[in-house]
């Protein structure tokens, strides 16, 4: 019902579109330069130039990066504002988001964010698929965690048959990393086939502080070793970076059950389930251009993503004595590292 | 038999042989190709089975080269096999999958045919149609199948799935059997209709006519017959009718010349009747009107007597109020003036009644001209008039209120002036008094350097001193603005729910709460909270004091308790410590001073064995050092088992344990009373009773020496004697003593006894011993939350005194 209604919106304003207008200026403000928000952005950026040009709309698209920091994202954002009121912000990933939310409030510039996977917790929108009125809207970057926790123990279950699959899961105190703990929790809770074991290390701006995070990091996978089975790579910056991904396949005997990104996989994990970043970058593009023509961001409900990507890593799975059920192997398709 | 019948029976067979024969033709088209479409049917759950389950699994080992990883090959034809307990959409189906590489059946029953070269013919048949579904009919025991085949050569798997023929086949007999059965309601309905049809046609309206001419022969109406068709049938119930109505004719004029005559007779005695109501209506009439006149009449006179009685009534009110009320005519002259009025004016009835205001009042001239001009007043603008007086009378000052009204005639002319006065100087001095208490209040609540504040029953603040603004951060202006239904820190820290209970049941409620104001600042507040009215109306008084101070010194100081705690343990394990580990060498030395005693002793001159003697001797006391010391610090370090004693009990198993004692040293040992039951640690307790009662009798050099064992009952603290020395503290339970007739304490001493290792005497006198003792009994007297002090005289006698926290049963 939400997804009809936010089409209708979306094909209202497109028909109502006035043949000629004015460029009208879009900024794209990015979190960090990580594998997901980059793949984000860049299909936002093909998908929104492939829209606008389909219905004639003139636009210009600027591009900050904060590279992790906070102070950076709400200076480059207070100046692009100061420069010129743009027609609607877009935001990538939860430190822009909540960035880009608190300076736009009262402004009346509208915000579509993505790369978001907890944005009731970080406080943009009070539930997903409910209109918010507050001119912020957006595409959600997150699976149901019983999802994957389900799919995970269809894979790994049958190696830890008389107890619950220990996983492990150093993540850093970044706003949705924290928020992914916290799903993960509630999912397993009441469970009997599966616990969590967290490990948390303090959040720096990954640009420059990359290194210390990961040596914390290790410390975290020194003193989880040998209470775990697996690990579980966490929302954020620090499950975002391929660092993250190598330290834990070199310095643990364990393997990672579930990676947070297609590259973890390529790398070693297991398996990873995630929002397909073309139709996440697109879906944000057709919020976008709607917004332009005219749409109330309010209006909009935030929404769920609609494709997902599995893939698996079978020699890890060979490696570690693993049988890919067939379902599983069919539904990974072509994402089946060899 | 009647006609229809005869005639229903003679179209029947025919009716039968056409439905017969509709019946056979539609059995047959329905049942024409269902076979065909049942083995489409088999074949289609076989073939979704087969590539959506064998050949998916088996490209997806060969795409992904997992085919030869035994784990892999075996888990996806497994799988595969399970999913064949999803097939399901006949209920007679069977699947059976074969190996046969080994001719080992891997699902399904062993075989499905009685004859075995039958089987293994099938299972030839389908391995030779390898890419192709082979189709058949078998006889298994359980009757007639149908099978399909399929051989999936990757696996060398053969696949039969055998459904019952009956089950295939049952859609075309119940086909068979509901034409059959709808044929027969055909031919039941056509026969029903038929007998319908002659009934309505031909004997219902025979019976009609033959009904009529009935009715008509005994002189009856008849209105129709009931009989419309256009046959020869319905022409003569036609003629029937019109005969009838022809006789019908005749009998309605005759009884309408009767009815007319009927009415003629009735009408004229209508006239009559109406005649004589009218003159009885005349007469009664008459009678009322009379009634009427001698009631009103009788009215008259009670009114009179009530006017009468009235006047009376409202002179006798009065003549009995307080109140001064006069009365005036137009020309000034007073018409009426009660005994009050007499009273104030001064002078007689006589003097003030009946004569003009200028000589009724000559001896108060002021008066005089002031009421004159308020009567005329009145009479001039017909309105009344309310004044209020101040007049001087000596040295008191009369307070009154007065109120003039106009008295009108029956006509609306006012012909007298009336005036009630009122003497109101007390009711004036408790105004004024109150207004003083208000200031002073008002001041006291300015003054105070307590926040209160006032709130109605609906939450608003009516009252707030500088203190309460002060406390809270802000003007007492916006503190006289809020409503406490909308404060946020009242919600949070329960102060509303407070407030509303004390508004409701008016009982005073205290509350302590760390919280941060309206105006953002953070208080620590000690609120009490009471009911007071106001105007008939409840409303909440809040008494508040700043304890920022007193909590930020709570904390303080239990932090440094903690800390004090803290320091305590450790030195407690470091003693333990350092205590365990000094006994082993010091074991290893008195043993090894031993050997040389025992080995070497006819090897050393005297010197050498005193020397090694002497040895012994200080490890034999640095061991019993240590022994103390450990014993102190087990003290310190386990958790105490609180139950309830009965210290007679331990009392008594101490004395068992000390009895040689006491016998050589002929002490006499005296317990007063029974001791009570207390709550504390049994064994603890009975190292205390064993230490003092045997410093009771090691320390006493009397010739007739005593002990006593006793309580007391107290909320004080007890002192035993003037010198009496303390840990301080009070005790609600019982202080426990063991007192003696000894060698006694010095009052400089007191103190030093308690510390451990320090003994009064020396090493070898009263028995020797190593000065923990005491020591011992304070630690675990304290760790009961207790108190130990000592009250002594010195060469007279000692009493230790000590409370347990602990002390109920």
């Amino acid at each position: 019902m939400v997804r009809i209604c936010t089409v209708l919106v979306i094909l209202w304003f497109g028909g109502a579109w006035p043949a000629m207008a004015q460029e009208q200026r879009v900024v794209l403000l990015e979190s960090m330069d990580v594998p997901a928000v980059r793949a984000h952005g860049q299909w936002f950026g093909k998908s929104l130039q492939a829209l606008a040009a389909a219905d004639g709309l003139p636009y210009r698209l600027e591009t900050l990066q904060a590279q992790g920091d906070w102070a950076r994202a709400e200076h480059l954002l207070q100046s692009a504002l100061a420069a010129d009121r743009p027609a609607v912000v877009v935001a990538n990933a939860t430190l822009a988001a909540k960035t880009a939310d608190r300076l736009l409030k009262g402004t009346g510039i509208p915000l579509v964010f993505m790369t978001v996977s907890d944005p009731v917790g970080a406080g943009l929108i009070d539930a997903i698929g409910v209109a918010g009125g507050r001119n912020v809207t957006g595409i959600v970057h997150t699976i149901h965690r019983e999802t994957r926790i389900n799919l995970l123990l269809r894979l790994v279950g049958e190696a830890v048959p008389h107890r619950p699959v220990r996983i492990g899961f150093v993540h850093s105190t970044y706003p949705s990393a924290v928020g992914d703990l916290r799903e993960l929790r509630a999912a397993a809770q009441g469970r009997e086939d599966v616990v969590f074991v967290p490990f948390q290390v303090e959040y720096r701006t990954v640009s420059e502080a990359l290194p210390v995070m990961l040596d914390e990091v290790r410390m975290g996978v020194r003193q989880l070793e040998g209470q775990v089975d697996f690990w579980w790579e966490p929302s954020g910056p620090l499950g975002e970076s391929n660092e993250y991904t190598r330290l834990l396949l070199d310095h643990s005997q364990h393997p990672i059950a579930m990676g947070l990104k297609a590259k973890s996989v390529a790398m070693g994990a297991l398996m990873h389930l995630s929002p397909n970043e073309q139709s996440t970058g697109h879906d944000a593009a057709m919020l976008t251009i709607a917004i332009l023509k005219g749409a109330d961001a309010g209006r909009i409900p935030a929404q769920p993503p609609e494709k997902f990507d599995l893939g698996i890593n079978l020699t890890a799975a060979l490696k570690a004595g693993l049988v890919v059920p067939p379902d599983l192997l069919a539904l990974a398709g072509t994402n089946v590292y060899r | 038999m009647k006609l229809q019948t005869k005639i229903s029976l003679a179209i029947l067979p025919l009716v039968a042989a056409v439905i017969v024969a509709l019946g056979a033709w539609s059995i047959f088209i329905a049942t024409r190709g269902i076979e065909e479409v049942t083995y489409r049917a088999v074949v289609k759950e076989l073939s979704d089975y087969f590539d959506g389950q064998i050949v998916k699994n088996h490209e997806l080992l060969v795409t992904h080269d997992l085919a030869k990883i035994p784990s892999y090959a075996q888990r996806y034809q497994q799988e595969a096999i399970q999913a064949a307990d999803r097939l399901t959409h006949f209920k007679t189906g069977n699947l059976t999958i074969v190996d046969t590489a080994t001719q080992k059946i891997l699902y399904g029953r062993a075989r499905l045919v009685k004859d075995p070269a039958e089987w293994r013919s099938v299972l030839e048949k389908v391995r030779r149609l390898d890419g192709a579904y082979a189709k058949g009919r078998w006889v298994s025991s359980s009757g007639p199948q149908i099978y399909v085949g399929r051989h999936f050569a990757p696996w060398q798997w053969t696949l039969i799935y055998a459904v019952s023929a009956q089950e295939l086949e049952a859609p075309g007999a119940r086909i068979r059997n509901a034409t059959l059965v709808a044929a027969g309601i055909c031919g039941l309905a056509c026969f029903v209709m038929l007998f319908w049809i002659l009934h309505r046609s031909v004997v219902r309206p025979v019976v009609r006519l033959k009904e009529a001419a009935a009715a008509i022969a005994a002189m009856q109406p008849v209105e129709a017959i009931g009989v419309r068709s256009n046959d020869e049938l319905g022409a003569l119930a036609r003629d029937m009718e019109q005969m009838a109505r022809a006789i019908q004719g005749y009998r309605d004029d005759k009884e309408h010349w009767q009815k007319a005559l009927e009415a003629q007779i009735e009408a004229r005695t209508n006239d009559l009747r109406q005649l004589n109501n009218a003159l009885q209506k005349e007469i009664r009439d008459r009678q009322r009107a009379n009634a009427e006149l001698r009631a009103n009449e009788l009215a008259l006179n009670v009114a009179l007597e009530l006017k009468q009685d009235s006047e009376e009534r409202f002179r006798a009110i009065f003549e009995s109020t307080k109140d001064s009320i006069m009365v005036w005519g137009a020309n000034l002259q007073c018409l009426y003036a009660n005994e009050a009025a007499i009273r104030t004016v001064g002078g007689t009835r006589d003097q003030v009644v009946g004569r003009g205001m200028h000589e009724g009042l000559s001896h108060r001239p002021d008066m005089m001209r002031t009421w004159i001009e308020r009567v005329r007043r009145v009479f001039d603008a017909e309105a009344p008039l309310a004044v209020e007086d101040v007049t001087l009378v000596g040295d008191r000052t009369i307070y009154s209120e007065s109120v003039l009204s106009p008295i009108r005639d029956l006509h609306g002319r006012v012909f007298a002036v009336g005036a009630v006065y009122r003497d109101v100087t007390a009711r004036k001095e408790m105004e004024r008094q109150i207004a003083e208490t208000l200031a002073l209040n008002e001041v006291i609540v300015s003054a105070s350097t307590m926040g209160i504040a006032a709130y109605d029953a609906d939450g608003n603040c009516v009252l707030a001193n500088e203190a309460m603004a002060s406390m809270l951060g802000a003007v007492r202006e916006k503190l006289l603005a809020q409503n406490f239904n909308r404060i946020a820190s009242w919600q949070a820290t329960g102060l509303l729910e407070q407030a509303r209970l004390v508004l409701a049941d008016g009982g005073e409620r205290h509350q302590e709460l760390f919280t941060t104001s309206s105006f953002d600042k953070q208080v620590w507040l000690q609120c009490v909270l009471s009911r007071f009215h106001r105007s008939g109306r409840p409303h909440l008084l809040v008494v508040a004091d700043d304890i920022a101070q007193r909590r930020r010194m709570q904390a303080e100081l239990e932090a440094r308790n903690l800390a004090l705690e803290e320091s305590n343990k450790e030195l407690d394990d470091f003693a333990y410590i350092a205590s365990h580990d000094l006994r082993e060498p010091l074991r290893g030395i008195a043993n090894y001073a031993g050997f040389l005693m025992e080995d070497y002793a006819d090897r050393l001159d005297d010197d050498g064995r005193e020397k090694l003697e002497t040895l012994v001797r200080l490890c034999r006391r640095e061991d019993s050092l240590i022994d103390a010391l450990l014993e102190y610090s087990r003290v310190g370090r386990t958790e105490l088992v609180l139950e309830a004693v009965d210290l007679n009990m331990v009392l008594g198993q101490v004395l068992d344990r000390i009895g040689h004692l006491i016998a050589d040293a002929a002490i006499e040992v005296r317990i007063p009373e029974a001791l009570p039951t207390v709550r504390c640690d049994r064994v603890r307790i009975s190292e205390v009773y064993f230490n003092l009662i045997t410093n009771a009798v090691k320390y006493n050099d009397k010739e007739h020496k005593w002990v006593e064992i006793g309580y007391q009952m107290t909320d004080n603290r007890t002192d035993g004697s003037s010198g009496a020395a303390h840990s301080g503290g009070r005790s609600a339970g019982p202080v426990l003593y063991v007192r003696d007739n000894g060698v006694g304490i010095q009052e400089r001493h007191y103190d030093r006894i308690f510390s451990i290792f320090q003994r009064l005497h020396a090493r070898d006198k009263f028995g020797g011993g190593i000065g923990a003792g005491l020591t011992i009994v304070k630690k675990i007297v304290e760790r009961h939350n207790g108190k130990i002090w000592v009250a002594s005289e010195y060469g007279q006698g000692t009493t230790f005194f000590f409370t347990l926290a602990e002390s109920g049963p």
